[in-house]
């Protein structure tokens, strides 16, 4: 039997690398897809992911376990995102394109993966740019609700709990967040269905 | 139910967190309201488009992430390292406040002097120290209350004599007074007496002479006749 979040980080508090191990690989994939959603940026997420687990690292001796390893761990990721995203307005640079990795990532999959074909896989490609883009016109409180709450399929309260704001708010992220997401897939979603044959 | 309402409720319904109770309300609410029946199944085909977005996955590099867990550690002794004539002389300045603040007993200004005192007893814990100022605040309490206590009986007993004092003169002075008084009446009362008898015997004295008269003159009247 895996040992659980909580057993793991005791285990990393008297120095066992094995148990980090463990703990990176089970949160790898939700971690980095948590941050790409958020940040939309391919290189700038699997940094952020080694940094949030850096901090997981160095943190693990004044961690105080109290059965909610999930929420302070989203909760690094998601104050590191945030700050990546700050500074990036200040910086004034635009979010990397999908094509830097989508297109290319996608073109290499198929080549490699033979089970869908190329046109699926640039239609599959096309569509998380899509989805990719609404998701980051959003203002960031918005999308981070709408990323947690969708993806990761953490419950509101959860929600409200990792952003340490009232479960009214978090809601009312949700709500305008998503009737923004209404607005801009629109075409996709329903209209363009019949044209698009999606 | 309004419209705004509704579409709050629509939202956590999408996401399977609608209260019960709230459930039969919006039901009812949609079965009348087109429109929001409408937004909710636009709202279930963003959902579900949002789904279609491809998860990949991309496996962290352990190797490198150990790598800049050790820069990390390291980050530090090497600044240490690089900067050690800094911290050699930041540390002695440190260990010598610390020997200074250990084997200084006492600095006082006074008289436009600065007396430092060294001693080199061993500096008390704080919570020695702590109990010996208690004690010692305890201690000057209670002889400021002893104190008080003397200087209040004393005062006490200083009034009630002057009370008593007071009381005796007084009552002296009452009694001399009335003395007086009735040595007074008594005079009178003599004076009275003397003068009554006095009267009296000048009344009788007066009227012997006017008996003895009358009756001479009543003599005479018969001698005439």
């Amino acid at each position: 039997m895996q040992p659980g979040d909580e057993e793991l980080m005791q285990k990393i508090k008297k120095g066992d690398v094995e148990a980090f191990d463990i703990l990176v690989r089970r949160w790898e994939n939700r971690l980095f897809k948590v941050i790409y959603r958020i940040t939309g940026d391919f290189e700038t997420s699997r940094d952020l992911r080694q940094e949030v687990f850096l901090r997981v690292y160095q943190s693990a001796k004044g961690y105080r376990s109290d059965g909610h390893f999930s929420t302070w761990l989203y909760r690094i990721a998601i104050n590191c995102s945030i700050n990546e995203l700050r500074k990036r307005k200040r910086r004034q640079t635009l979010p990397l394109s999908m094509s830097e990795f989508g297109e290319e990532q996608a073109f290499q999959d198929a080549l490699l993966d033979s089970s869908p074909g190329p046109d699926e896989v640039i239609q599959q490609s096309e569509m998380d740019e899509q989805i990719r883009a609404a998701l980051h016109r959003l203002p960031d409180e918005q999308r981070v609700v709408i990323v947690l709450r969708h993806y990761e399929g953490l419950k509101f309260q959860q929600i409200a709990s990792v952003l340490n704001c009232p479960l009214g708010t978090v809601k009312s992220r949700m709500h305008h967040g998503l009737e923004q997401l209404r607005a801009r897939l629109k075409r996709y979603c329903w209209e363009g269905e019949a044209s698009h044959g999606l | 139910m309004d419209c705004k309402q509704a579409r709050a409720l629509i939202i956590e319904s999408l996401y399977d967190e609608l209260a019960s109770e709230s459930a039969p309300q919006l039901q009812e609410h949609l079965d009348h309201c087109g429109d929001c029946l409408k937004y909710k199944a636009e709202m279930q085909a963003t959902v579900e488009y949002l789904d279609r977005a491809v998860d990949k996955d991309v496996p962290v590099d352990l190797a490198a992430l150990h790598e800049a867990i050790d820069r990390r550690r390291h980050r530090l002794l090497k600044f240490l390292r690089r900067r050690w004539p800094v911290w050699v002389t930041v540390g002695a300045c440190a260990l010598m406040l610390c020997m200074f603040a250990l084997f200084v007993s006492e600095i006082q200004y006074k008289d436009g002097a600065l007396t430092i005192s060294f001693n080199g007893q061993k500096t008390d814990s704080l919570e020695e120290r702590t109990s010996r100022i208690l004690a010692a605040y305890r201690e000057d309490q209670l002889q400021f209350q002893a104190q008080l206590t003397d200087e209040l009986r004393s005062s006490v007993t200083a009034i009630s004599q002057a009370i008593n004092e007071y009381e005796s003169q007084r009552d002296e002075q009452i009694a001399a007074a009335f003395q007086q008084m009735q040595v007074r009446q008594y005079q009178m009362l003599a004076a009275i007496r003397e003068d009554l008898e006095n009267l009296a015997l000048q009344t009788d004295d007066r009227f012997k002479v006017s008996y003895l008269t009358t009756m001479a003159a009543m003599a005479d009247l018969a001698n005439s006749q």
